[in-house]
């Protein structure tokens, strides 16, 4: 399970930023191959691109956002080849399409979600509610939103959910930012 | 009666304080069924590896279940067998009346498990005299216990002990001493709060059906509604706990709105930074070829010096040398022991390197831009057009041609005298000698003054004043007696700029920052007014004396 990879003080293992390093530079490789003379921007995009995918296929679809994040890179049809690219050496690209939320499933949920907002909108119309645990209510559920917009495939799900997979995402950023931190600072000392 | 009890285990929704009891009586009956013990005593050895006492309770996955818990159960039978002081509690408190309501539902919609509660409608007087005692220590335990999930309980073992010692203790245990008394403290106590996983199934087998048994609370509502309700928001604090840990700074919030907005600013500040370093690096590499062999090759030399001590590396070092391939570096390589290599298949550097590979531990040279970004911290609630200057624009104008590592480097370098000198100066303290405002005047730039404040600036407090609805925007502020201010702007004037106090007297301190040339980024700089070239040099001979007055 994703969560058995967590160390109790979140110090990322080794291993997993060897892994990360090792398919971005096999997805940068692939970008650089497609097209010559990018522009700067497009660099950017390429290297933030590889480096998402690159840290979701680290986790092997075990977890919800890595899963939603490849499947939204793989929607896309231009840098489709990139994807194949750093997923191509794992078996796994057809567990992936299975475990992404359908989206009839999401559009139900949808639904029901819009239709209870309508209904407890219509409630608290009537009725001010002006005591502190509404209000705290009103706040967690603000930032709960915000939290969700933040993670990659977060409207799908539900508070428990919500909370282990942004614990996985955090880890799997901080060793993002880790290993091309220290890849830019190689990268400015070995051009002096 | 030989069969009474299997039975018994197996069909109804038991509580494991029930079943202890039961069982107790049973076995004190059934002396003779050794065997059974010592044939699910070694099953239970052999499963000692996986079980963690909290874990048997919980999933391996969503909706799977251990058959540990039986095993375990059965364990914990053998151990109430070693306790004879326990035994003769046991059967004091007499016969229990076991009647049980149990009821299931399905709880949220990702896992599929069935809560089931069972209710004791009655206990003997004498257990119920003694709950008092014991309620109250077990109480706190038991409010830990929350869920039986397994996902996440695997994730912090080392956290998880010292949690679940308790937590282990009340269902089945293997560590008799520490779960001594909170059986004890338990078996007294009829109105506890635990979990227990059901036994339906045989032991040994996985069923997807699991149980939880969740025990009312005096005082509390006991449909099932309300109480899947406590288990989830259980679930929910054990969870967010994890997060406290994780997330530097939210040791001291307590409240879930705070910690929720900690983990928001967090998760949004390390996105912001992978498309910072992104951004840096596409600057580096025109044409995305990341040689990582002349990479780490240099990256070994100065990182080693700090990192690594020579010592006790180099005889490793030697076995490994003739796979080296990089001459110039051996000796630094084997002085240092740093071993890397990458899968990249550009690598030069074989992985015949045994040892643990590993890539060079941040030596951050960007502390810089990391305090930079670390400046730029949000805050939940953000004017718009102020976010704007946040994101790392960059000028479509300027190509790729334009841009040289030395430009790179001597902004890193501003930069990093810049706060270099303000961090000298932030930490040269107060220099009180001259007690007065500076007004200091920045060429080639208009910026926004989003704080000021007394004393020293602190990090944690200051930018949480910050005024970033509508800043005053100018080129030249005063900055407060014994204070700071901070200003933002977007460095997009390039060039070197001259910044100093306005006051002929004080002939400033020209820092040469803000070269800012193909980078739009906002940069916070904290001036503290005590400080410029005139009063550093006299910094001697302020006394500490004449700050504490202040």
């Amino acid at each position: 399970m994703p969560l058995s990879s967590l160390k109790p003080k979140m110090r990322p293992h080794s291993s997993l930023k060897q892994e990360f390093l090792k398919k971005w530079i096999m997805g940068l490789q692939r970008c650089s191959f497609s097209k010559k003379n990018m522009s700067i921007l497009e660099r950017k995009k390429a290297i933030k691109f590889s480096a998402d995918i690159a840290m979701a296929s680290a986790r092997n679809g075990t977890t919800c956002w890595s899963r939603s994040l490849i499947s939204n890179a793989s929607k896309e049809g231009s840098d489709i080849h990139v994807v194949e690219q750093i997923l191509g050496s794992e078996s796994d690209r057809p567990a992936v399409e299975n475990k992404v939320p359908t989206r009839r499933a999401s559009v139900c949920k949808k639904i029901v979600k819009r239709s209870c907002r309508i209904r407890r909108r219509r409630r608290r119309r009537k009725c001010v509610a002006s005591a502190p645990s509404s209000i705290a209510k009103h706040l967690v559920r603000k930032r709960r939103e915000v939290l969700k917009s933040l993670i990659p495939g977060g409207e799908f799900m539900n508070e428990i959910c919500l909370i282990e997979e942004t614990l996985d995402y955090i880890t799997s950023l901080r060793v993002q930012v880790d290993v091309m931190r220290s890849l830019a600072s190689a990268s400015v000392r070995a051009s002096e | 009666m030989n069969r009474a009890l299997p039975e018994m285990l197996q069909s109804s929704d038991m509580t494991v304080l029930e079943r202890q009891r039961a069982r107790l009586k049973w076995q004190a009956e059934q002396f003779q069924q050794q065997n059974y013990f010592s044939e699910l005593s070694g099953v239970f050895s052999s499963q000692t590896g996986h079980v963690q006492g909290f874990q048997q309770g919980c999933l391996m996955s969503r909706g799977g279940a251990r058959g540990d818990s039986v095993l375990s159960d059965m364990a914990m039978t053998r151990q109430l067998k070693h306790e004879p002081g326990l035994e003769t509690a046991w059967q004091g408190l007499g016969k229990v009346d076991m009647e049980f309501a149990p009821c299931g539902y399905g709880s949220g919609p990702s896992f599929d498990m069935n809560h089931a509660i069972s209710r004791t409608s009655s206990c003997p007087p004498a257990v119920a005299a003694a709950a008092a005692v014991g309620s109250k220590a077990v109480k706190g335990n038991s409010l830990k216990m929350g869920s039986t999930v397994g996902r996440v309980s695997f994730k912090k073992r080392k956290v998880e002990k010292s949690q679940n010692t308790e937590v282990v203790a009340e269902d089945e245990s293997k560590r008799i001493k520490a779960s001594e008394e909170e059986r004890e403290s338990k078996i007294t106590g009829s109105s506890t709060h635990r979990n227990s996983t059901d036994k339906k199934e045989n032991s040994g087998d996985t069923s997807k059906l699991d149980y939880i048994h969740v025990r009312a609370r005096r005082g509390q509502a006991t449909d099932s509604h309300s109480l899947a309700e406590r288990v989830r928001r259980e679930k929910i604090s054990e969870r967010m706990k994890y997060l406290q840990d994780l997330v530097p700074g939210c040791n001291k919030i307590t409240g879930k709105a705070g910690m929720l907005d900690e983990i928001i600013n967090y998760v949004q500040s390390l996105q912001r930074q992978v498309e910072f370093l992104s951004m840096k690096l596409a600057t580096v590499n025109p044409s995305l070829d990341f040689n990582i062999e002349n990479l780490y090759v240099k990256e070994v030399l100065p990182s080693c010096t700090t990192n690594f001590p020579p010592v006790g590396m180099a005889p490793e070092m030697e076995n490994h040398s003739p796979y080296l391939q990089f001459n110039p570096i051996q000796q630094v390589v084997s002085g240092c022991g740093m071993e890397m290599g990458t899968n990249s298949c550009d690598m030069a550097l074989r992985r015949t390197i045994s040892a643990p590979v590993s890539i060079p531990e941040a030596s951050f040279l960007d502390t810089s831009c990391f305090t930079d970004m670390q400046q730029i911290q949000p805050s939940a609630a953000w004017d718009v057009e102020l976010q704007n200057l946040y994101n790392v624009e960059f000028p479509g104008s300027i190509e790729a041609s334009g841009l040289k590592m030395e430009m790179e480097m001597e902004m890193h370098q501003a930069k990093q005298d810049c706060f270099q000198l303000n961090g000298v100066v932030s930490t040269k303290d107060v220099n009180l000698l001259i007690v007065e405002s500076h007004p200091f005047h920045l060429h080639g730039y208009n910026f926004f003054v989003v704080g000021t404040g007394i004393r020293n600036f602190k990090q944690a407090k200051g930018p949480a004043k910050y005024n970033l609805v509508d800043p005053p925007k100018r080129n030249m502020d005063g900055i407060p007696t014994g204070g700071w201010t901070a200003i933002r702007f977007r460095a997009d004037n390039p060039g070197v700029w001259f910044k100093h106090c306005h006051l002929e007297v004080h002939t400033g301190w020209g820092l040469k920052n803000i070269c800012g040339r193909e980078w739009r980024r906002t940069q916070s700089i904290h001036f503290a007014s005590n400080v410029s070239c005139f009063l550093y040099s006299v910094a001697p001979y302020t006394a500490k004396g004449i700050h504490g007055f202040l």
